[in-house]
């Protein structure tokens, strides 16, 4: 299925029996922790490494929770079925993390009537005791309940989230400093989460660090805000970003395009997807697939502004001339393969086709044994 | 040769170009009603409002009304890949032909933009007619050189890749493309969208394969118009001038030329048939039968039973006057191969040698003849490598005034064709024709395993027969046009018909050559011909005492010649029809059959006469194509004296005095 043939029921896929979305749910967390393995492995000790790692940690944490979240509110929900996008992505619809926001927007008038969870817990084991039967209604308000308890913002992954300012280091003389900053969102046209970092440098404005200049601050985080929600090609975004923001100079801007997962749930035409349907693997083995663009500041250059008799400096991007970096105008493109070892010996031994993608992975290959999930 | 460098075109020269053809990878749109061919001034206003149009209309945020298509280049190459973020091999290779190619093109049409002036002239509707009529020209040159130097780097990329598996597929292009000549971008443009529609629509591309053959088919074809185009057009020298080279790869530019051999736009043949040949018998039989035989290969085995059995020859030769029938005879034997080939499926293309072989680079011919070699052996496909007029390429490396570049064609020839490296699995057969076999370098004749005289035609019969294919079209149509004295149609018949066995083809000793006769009547007073194996071996000892260029190759090609005609037998025509017979079974079982048919044609065969004659005909032909050069100095001279005679003749009637005087 192709990204820009439209959208169609499988995107929004409900199964059919809720036993399923346990298994579902069961195969989402083995690849989140293959995930984490994967992402784990490209981190090297330097400062901007650590930053990012914590950041791309922190995001997966908060999309697993969320993920459970929502599955917990529709644990004994019978007439709603939790919309999994099985076409190059194998996570749930961004429709179910949009419900989400709304309900925690409006926490307080659907909580309004709730009884507490405390309460509700004591009448679920007096009808337990009762009718020695399920009590699914007040299973239902119960989920609920500790779904709307748990609600907490730091540890959600919204559509859009946005990371502190994080100061690096300061050269007084140049006055220049050194920060980083992330975001991410999670797609509506892919349903994938993509998480993004940025590390840039910052020409002192009127002598001021870039936490005092609130104006110059304001504005960076709204571009990002507004720019970062969609961004398409990301040389366009640093090119847009440089040029607004005439102190803030990005040095290298990163987009992690996390998933798909291939795998039981994907019913696309994926290459890799029709890979998994020649086999015969398990119902949780998957293949995590990730990829991450680059944008590099190489140098810069002064400009002299068409209108304004002032000088600006601009970054000189780097960008690279094969059609797949072009089309996204990057630097670099790194493919990331994560897979089990059983999967990844038919993957070395199967058509051209996964061949090629073999080697365009490279070195960006993890395995791990099936035991070490344990 | 002049020495001029060459101008480096570097990675960030192509950068601006990358960028826009990126985005028309990505989507390109065109207004595919419009009619641009080859009327470049009333196009190019309307091509200018529809910008005007789009520009405003961006502006203005709406969109236009009109017929604009668009369709996209990498779409495809995903479906094509069934991967949304990986392109498989061929399509990135594609797709990464195409954007490089391209950037290059841009980049050379911006050149030729600021150096022809293009930059300054501003056309408005005061201009003059003169004004106005040199932009156009220059916008079309602008745009023929992208057009260049794009589909040049494109198929000169996918030759390199994966030209081989590529020439398996069958793939034409059946409408020319609309090429838009205002401008290079609308060129790009256009040139993409009719691509992109071609891939998408032409239901052909289903493969990623596919994709690559047809590339090279598309850009192939740009080229062929682009080139069609180039004498009429002006202002070009600004481009040709210059020589140009790709950083980091062996591209270069040089004005118009091709870089790649060009082997992928199906060779459109005459549509003539073995029939329509009158006489040169024996030139129809052998060639039919060797295309009847390297249709026997088997591609997956990648070998042919006739191997096995002998009979199969890798280079032939055909000699003879001009106007003999020689590019008739092309034509027959790739339409009677193709016909055939088609009956039982499996692949087969001609590959004549490329007018451009020579290059004035030093070291490109070398490489291009390696390349033309490369594809002739591949073995996929069956091949037949017409090569007509040779004697102007395979000249005399001796001579005087030999070029660097003819050297290499015929190292490489002589390499390819019986080096150490070079293994032919009986899919490939060279035929090399030529007027003048004399000038022909002596290395490449000696390789020659068989030669055939293409006579044309000579007798009563031969003639009667010409005439008769030429009336009969208008006898058909106006009854009675010939009359009643027609001649029966089975005085000539004999010309037109195509033998059965080599072997009943009459030996006429009279066109031997009189040395030749003379040998042999000698050693016919020491040996019977018609039993003694010893005739053989005397002839050959007397050949070589007369002659130094007879020499143990020559008795092995005698012998080849022999091994054909004991041969001398056809493949029953029900196996090209009904694929079970022969072309299904296995292939131990196929070369039994064949094994079966020659025992049977073996009894039939007078061993003895047929080498008599083979001798006589290969010596006999050898001494001709050998002493032409003075055979040809004999006959101006003899001309000379028989013209001094005339004209003394002449003269003294008109003046006896004179002359009586003198006696």
């Amino acid at each position: 299925m192709m990204q820009d043939s439209g959208f169609g029921e499988l995107d929004r896929f409900v199964f059919s029996d809720k036993s399923e979305y346990a298994k579902y749910f069961e195969y989402l967390s083995i690849s989140f922790q293959a995930l984490i393995r994967g992402l784990g492995k490209m981190y090297s000790e330097s400062e901007i490494d650590q930053h990012e790692q914590q950041w791309v940690l922190h995001s997966l944490m908060s999309l697993f929770q969320t993920f459970e979240l929502i599955e917990l509110k529709h644990l004994y929900d019978k007439d709603h079925g939790i919309r999994v996008d099985v076409t190059e992505s194998s996570f749930l619809h961004h429709g179910e993390i949009r419900q989400m926001e709304v309900d925690y927007d409006c926490l307080d008038q659907l909580t309004e009537h709730l009884p507490s969870s405390q309460e509700l817990k004591e009448k679920v084991l007096i009808q337990l005791r009762k009718l020695n039967k399920e009590p699914i209604d007040l299973l239902q308000k119960l989920a609920r309940r500790e779904y709307f308890d748990r609600l907490d913002p730091h540890n959600l992954f919204f559509l859009f989230n946005r990371s502190k300012l994080h100061f690096l280091s300061a050269d007084a003389e140049k006055k220049r400093a050194q920060y980083m900053l992330f975001w991410s969102v999670y797609d509506s046209a892919t349903n994938r989460p993509i998480l993004y970092s940025m590390h840039f440098e910052y020409s002192y404005r009127d002598e001021l660090m870039l936490e005092q200049c609130l104006e110059e601050k304001e504005q960076l985080l709204e571009l990002i805000t507004q720019a970062g929600r969609k961004i398409n090609r990301l040389g366009d975004f640093g090119e847009t970003l440089d040029v607004e923001l005439t102190h803030i100079h990005p040095k290298l801007i990163k987009r992690i395009d996390l998933g798909p997962i291939f795998g039981h749930y994907s019913k696309d035409e994926h290459s890799i997807s029709q890979f998994f349907h020649r086999h015969n693997f398990k119902p949780t083995d998957s293949i995590i697939w990730f990829e991450i663009q680059k944008l590099v500041s190489v140098g810069e250059k002064k400009t002299r502004s068409k209108f304004f008799n002032a000088k600006t400096i601009l970054q000189e991007f780097e960008f690279s001339q094969d059609i797949e970096s072009m089309r996204n105008k990057v630097s670099d493109i790194e493919y990331h393969l994560v897979a089990p070892h059983h999967v990844m010996q038919y993957l070395y031994d199967d058509e051209e086709e996964m061949k090629t993608i073999i080697r365009k992975v490279g070195d960006n290959i993890t395995t791990f044994h099936k035991n070490e999930h344990a | 040769m002049t020495t001029q460098s060459y101008i480096p075109i570097t990675k960030g020269d192509l950068e601006k170009g990358a960028q826009v053809v990126t985005s028309a990878l990505e989507k390109v749109g065109w207004n595919d009603s419009d009619r641009t061919t080859n009327q470049p001034k009333k196009e190019s206003i309307e091509a200018y409002a529809g910008n005007f149009a789009h520009r405003h209309a961006g502006a203005l945020g709406r969109g236009v009304s009109s017929n604009v298509n668009t369709l996209s280049l990498t779409g495809i190459a995903q479906k094509l890949s069934k991967n949304t973020s990986i392109l498989n091999e061929d399509c990135s290779v594609v797709l990464n032909a195409i954007l490089t190619g391209m950037s290059v093109g841009v980049y050379i049409a911006e050149q030729y933009y600021t150096s022809s002036g293009l930059i300054k002239l501003r056309v408005t509707k005061d201009s003059s007619e003169k004004d106005k009529e040199e932009y156009e020209e220059k916008r079309a040159a602008q745009a023929r050189i992208f057009l260049h130097v794009a589909a040049n780097f494109i198929t000169w990329t996918l030759e390199q890749y994966k030209s081989d598996e590529a020439g398996v597929l069958a793939m034409t292009l059946d409408k020319n493309p609309e090429l838009s000549l205002s401008g290079s971008t609308n060129s790009m443009k256009s040139s993409l969208y009719f691509y992109a529609k071609f891939v998408e629509q032409s239901g052909k591309v289903n493969t990623s394969l596919a994709f690559v053959k047809a590339t090279l088919v598309y850009f192939e074809r740009v080229l062929d118009i682009v080139e069609a185009e180039v004498s009429t057009t002006n202002y070009t020298d600004f481009f040709t001038s210059r020589r140009y080279k790709l950083s980091d790869t062996d591209f270069v530019i040089e004005g118009f030329e091709r870089s790649s051999v060009g082997t992928h736009s199906k060779v459109e043949v005459r549509d003539i048939t073995m029939d329509d040949i009158i006489a040169n018998g024996e030139f129809r039989k052998t060639n039919m039968r060797q295309i009847e035989r390297m249709l026997c290969y088997d591609p997956t085995e990648q070998r042919n039973p006739w191997q096995e059995l002998g009979g199969l020859s890798t280079f032939a030769m055909s000699y003879g006057p001009p106007g003999t029938g020689k590019s008739m005879g092309i034509a027959a034997t790739y339409n009677y191969g193709f016909d055939l080939a088609e009956n039982i499926g499996v692949p087969f293309k001609m590959l004549p040698l490329p007018k451009t072989l020579i290059s004035g680079i030093q070291g490109e011919t070398a490489g291009k003849v390696q390349q033309y070699f490369r594809l002739l052996r591949n073995p996929s496909v069956i091949t037949y490598a017409p090569w007509d007029d040779i004697e102007n390429l395979l000249k005399d490396r001796s001579r005087q005034g030999a070029s660097e570049g003819e050297g290499h064609i015929i190292s490489g020839v002589l390499t390819e064709t019986e080096g150490a490296t070079a293994v032919n699995h009986g899919n490939y057969f060279i035929q090399i024709f030529s007027n003048y076999p004399g000038g022909i370098d002596a290395a490449i004749l000696s390789r020659v395993q068989s030669r055939t005289l293409l006579g044309g035609p000579t007798t009563y019969e031969d003639f009667m027969a010409l005439d008769y294919l030429w009336y009969k079209l208008h006898e058909e149509q106006i009854n009675g046009l010939v009359g009643s004295k027609k001649p029966p149609k089975t005085e000539f018949e004999k010309s037109m018909e195509i033998p059965e066995f080599l072997a009943n083809i009459e030996f006429d000793e009279s066109v031997l050559r009189p040395e030749v006769l003379e040998i042999a009547k000698k050693v016919d007073n020491q040996f019977d011909s018609s039993d003694d194996p010893r005739w053989a071996a005397t002839f050959q000892d007397l050949m070589s005492n007369q002659y130094d260029f007879w020499t143990a190759r020559e008795s092995r090609n005698v012998q080849s010649g022999i091994d054909l005609i004991l041969m001398d037998f056809d493949m029953e025509k029900e196996m090209f029809e009904n694929r079970s017979v022969f072309f299904d079974k296995s292939y131990k079982e196929r070369v039994g059959i064949l094994k079966e048919l020659k025992r049977a044609r073996a009894k039939e065969v007078d061993f003895y006469k047929i080498w008599r004659q083979e001798m006589l005909k290969h010596a006999s032909s050898l001494i001709t194509i050998k002493s032409e050069k003075i055979d040809q100095k004999i006959g101006e001279r003899t001309e000379d004296m028989i013209v001094q005679r005339a004209a003394i003749n002449a003269a003294a009637k008109q003046r006896p005095d004179l002359f009586q005087e003198q006696q």
